[in-house]
Order: C-alpha cells, then sequence, then structure tokens
C-alpha cells in the first residue's frame, strides 16, 4: 500500500513537470533547433537544404570501413514554438511552367525520409531526414536492319531483352529502339552482348560497354544486323 | 464495464474454438514470405499434411487450414533444382502454436553459384590493362612482361545458375585489340572456365 502510495505520487510529480515544462513553452521560452540526418550521400558530395530563410550545406563524410556515414545536420537559428517547418533542398530555378529544379548532390537523387514538415514543438525531436541514391540511367539503344517480326536478344550480364521487328515491313527496315529493364547505377559498368540473332542475319555490336558517367541515360548501344550472303 | 467487452470477447474465441473442433478444416491460414527462388518446385510440409508447392518468390499460404492450439512444423520436402537442396534455404518462425492467423513465417534461400572464367592470350608485353565486364561486374587483367607467353587466368564474381552472362571487353591496350569467344551463355550446374580472349597486336602507326 505504503509502495503504491509512493508510485501515484511520483508519476503525479512527472506529470507537473511535464504540465510545467508545456506551460514554459507556451509562455514562449523554448526554441527549436530545426535539422535531421542525411542518409546514404557519397563522400564529398553536398545536398543543400532550406527552411525559414534558412540555408544548411550538408556535406558527405569520408567512408568508413567503406561505407557511406549518415550525417547530420541543423540550421542555425532556432525557430519559436508553434512555427512551421518545411525542410527542401535549395530551389535552384523555376521554369515558365512552374516546374521547379531543386539543388541536388552529384549523380544523386535525394527524398524525404523523415518529417520535413510541422510545426516546431509538436513533435518532441526533429528529424527532417533526407535519403539520397546514386542515379540510375537507363541502357539502349537501336537495332537496325530488323526486319518485320525478326527477333534479336541481347543481354547485359544477367538482365537480357528481345527486341522484336515491327509488324509490317518498310524498305529500308526501320530502326527498333531498345531499352533494358534493369537500369545501371552510376559508375557501375555495363557490357551488351548478342545473344542470338535472326535466322540468317549477322548481328554486330557498336558502343557496347561503357561506365555510367552521366545522369542521362545511354541510347548509344546500336545492333545492326545484315542479311547472310547467299 | 471494462470487463464486459473483455468476456464477449472470450466466449467469442470460445465459440471459434468450438466449431474448429467440430470441423476437421481448421481455424487459421498458415504462411508466410520465400525469398530466393526463381523456378518451382518448392515444395513445403507442416506435420506431414498435405504439401504445398510454390513456384516462385513471394507470399504463400497452406491450402490447408490448420487447427486453433495445434502445433504447426514446417518443412521443406524438395527444392527447385537449381538450389543444392533443403539446407541451402532456411526457416524462421516455421514452428509454434497456432493462435491466430500465421503470415510470418520467412523461407530464404540461396540459389547455387558458379565460376565464371577463362583465359587471356597475346596480352603479354601489352601497353595497358585488358578490362572484361559482365555487366556490372568488373575485372582488369594486367599484362605480363614481354615474352611471358603463359595465358592469363581471370574470374568474375560467382554467377548464378540459370543466369545469363555475357563478357564484353570494357577497354583493351592501346596496342592490342581484343576478341571474345565462349563469351554469352547461362549458368548451367558447372563452372564455366572456358572463356577465352585473344589479343592481337594492331598495326603499329605509321
Amino acid at each position: 500500500m505504503e509502495n503504491m502510495l509512493k508510485k501515484s505520487h511520483l508519476i503525479r510529480s512527472a506529470a507537473g513537470l511535464a504540465l510545467a515544462a508545456a506551460l514554459a513553452s507556451c509562455g514562449g521560452g523554448s526554441n527549436y533547433t530545426i535539422g535531421g540526418t542525411v542518409y546514404n550521400l557519397q563522400p564529398n558530395t553536398q545536398l543543400i537544404l532550406t527552411t525559414n530563410g534558412m540555408e544548411v550545406t550538408v556535406t558527405g563524410k569520408e567512408l568508413l570501413n567503406g561505407a557511406i556515414q549518415p550525417v547530420s545536420y541543423a540550421f542555425p537559428k532556432e525557430l519559436e514554438y508553434g512555427e512551421v517547418y518545411n525542410v527542401i533542398p535549395k530551389v535552384e530555378s523555376t521554369a515558365s511552367d512552374g516546374t521547379v529544379t531543386y539543388q541536388r548532390p552529384a549523380h544523386q537523387n535525394c527524398t524525404a525520409t523523415g518529417r520535413i514538415s510541422d510545426t516546431a514543438g509538436r513533435l518532441s525531436v526533429i528529424a527532417a531526414d533526407y535519403t539520397c541514391a546514386l542515379v540510375t540511367p537507363t541502357i539502349g539503344g537501336v537495332v537496325k536492319g530488323l526486319v518485320a517480326k525478326a527477333v534479336v536478344e541481347l543481354g547485359n550480364g544477367s538482365d537480357f531483352i528481345t527486341v522484336t521487328g515491327p509488324d509490317a515491313q518498310t524498305t529500308p527496315p526501320a530502326d527498333v529502339a531498345y531499352t533494358f529493364g534493369t537500369p545501371v547505377t552510376y559508375g557501375q559498368t555495363y557490357g551488351v552482348t548478342i545473344r542470338s540473332v535472326p535466322a540468317g542475319y549477322s548481328c554486330t555490336l557498336e558502343n557496347a560497354a561503357g561506365t555510367i558517367q552521366a545522369d542521362t541515360a545511354v541510347t548509344n548501344i546500336t545492333v545492326t544486323c545484315v542479311a547472310n550472303p547467299t | 464495464m471494462i470487463r464486459s467487452p473483455l468476456r464477449a470477447g472470450l466466449a467469442l474465441a470460445c465459440a471459434l474454438s468450438l466449431s474448429a473442433c467440430g470441423g476437421g478444416d481448421g481455424e487459421f491460414y498458415l504462411g508466410g514470405t520465400v525469398y530466393g527462388i526463381n523456378k518451382g518446385n518448392l515444395v513445403l510440409t507442416n506435420n506431414g499434411g498435405s504439401d504445398k508447392t510454390v513456384t516462385a518468390a513471394g507470399t504463400f499460404y497452406f491450402d490447408d487450414l490448420v487447427e486453433a492450439d495445434s502445433n504447426y512444423d514446417i518443412q521443406i520436402k524438395s527444392v527447385p533444382d537449381n538450389i543444392a537442396g533443403p539446407e541451402a534455404c532456411t526457416i524462421t518462425g516455421g514452428k509454434g502454436r497456432a493462435t491466430f492467423n500465421i503470415s510470418t513465417v520467412v523461407i530464404s534461400c540461396a540459389i547455387n553459384t558458379h565460376e565464371l572464367g577463362g583465359t587471356v592470350t597475346g596480352l603479354a608485353g601489352a601497353n595497358g590493362s585488358l578490362v572484361l565486364v559482365n555487366g556490372t561486374d568488373r575485372v582488369e587483367v594486367t599484362p605480363a612482361a614481354a615474352g611471358d607467353t603463359a595465358p592469363k587466368t581471370f574470374a568474375f564474381a560467382k554467377v548464378a545458375e540459370d543466369a545469363k552472362y555475357g563478357v564484353v571487353v570494357l577497354s583493351q591496350p592501346s596496342d592490342r585489340r581484343c576478341e571474345i569467344v565462349n563469351g554469352v551463355g547461362t549458368m548451367a550446374k558447372v563452372n564455366i572456365d572456358n572463356v577465352q580472349v585473344t589479343c592481337t597486336p594492331t598495326a603499329p602507326a605509321v
């Protein structure tokens, strides 16, 4: 019985403390630092975040045991209780049609994975987190000389694609565009092979192998098929 | 006041378990998720009951419901032919007593992998390395000293059984042109060591 009384006493005083803290924040005494963590940001690349007229540059740390390190950040000025924040990458430009281009670290896209927008003081912990990933452009090109309904199978590592000629024959045969289903991460290699060719045809590749060194799709892997001499 | 919904719940549970005792079909479904297979058949059993055949990674449920309060014990009866055996799969949460629907069993299998590699000839004394790729996997072959005619071997990361591969020259020494034979295939049940790369000197600049 005595124990129980003590316990309830403790709870009561804790409640009192919480109330006092809440009252203090209502009074405008408390300020809130807006910040969070950026995950998977490549070493020495920068994500510039903004909110409430402030700007902070988050720089990727050096690898530790080969692993990318999370980077904590905080905006320089605190917000007052009740102020609304919305942490977004810095706006680089706005097109005439209203499309906004945001700053992003080199060869990466970052998405919000924490609560980037809220009212200061509503949550006990402010974690406006972002997670970045290297770009993953697609690879592909055109197949030339593919006659109607002819099929050529192309491979890239374990990925493969069958490219089929058009339903109706044209003279000369129209180029048939193709794109592999599995994109390739920035910095990784690709190597396209011809796995099978239409009967009676030989096909050759141009620009078959490469390393992804841009954010845009690779579209120059050209396959040229010609009929075998009879 | 607080107790009455609890009591109602208990009554409902009793009613359910009674009906379970009455019928032979059981109460609760039993299943989970399979990882690491890409073809059939993964055959599972529960306490020697009727088999469940799984043909693709993803969610599975036994066709037979399990009776409330009965023990379940999932075992692997057979695996797809590109998996070494039941021991190449782990079952998590496969044993227990059924007191509610179970969808948390995790079966994780590892498909066999085999080596992919071969030999390079004609590279000795070349000006720069030969770089070969199999998709995103990259292997650099450095030339031996001029006059060393022993073939150089190379090995890519292992390739999963049934997976396709294609070895391509990413870059070659400035004074060699390298051609690949047996570079394209589908991994069977044995190591591939016959990818042959033959490098020949390019005509010297005049």
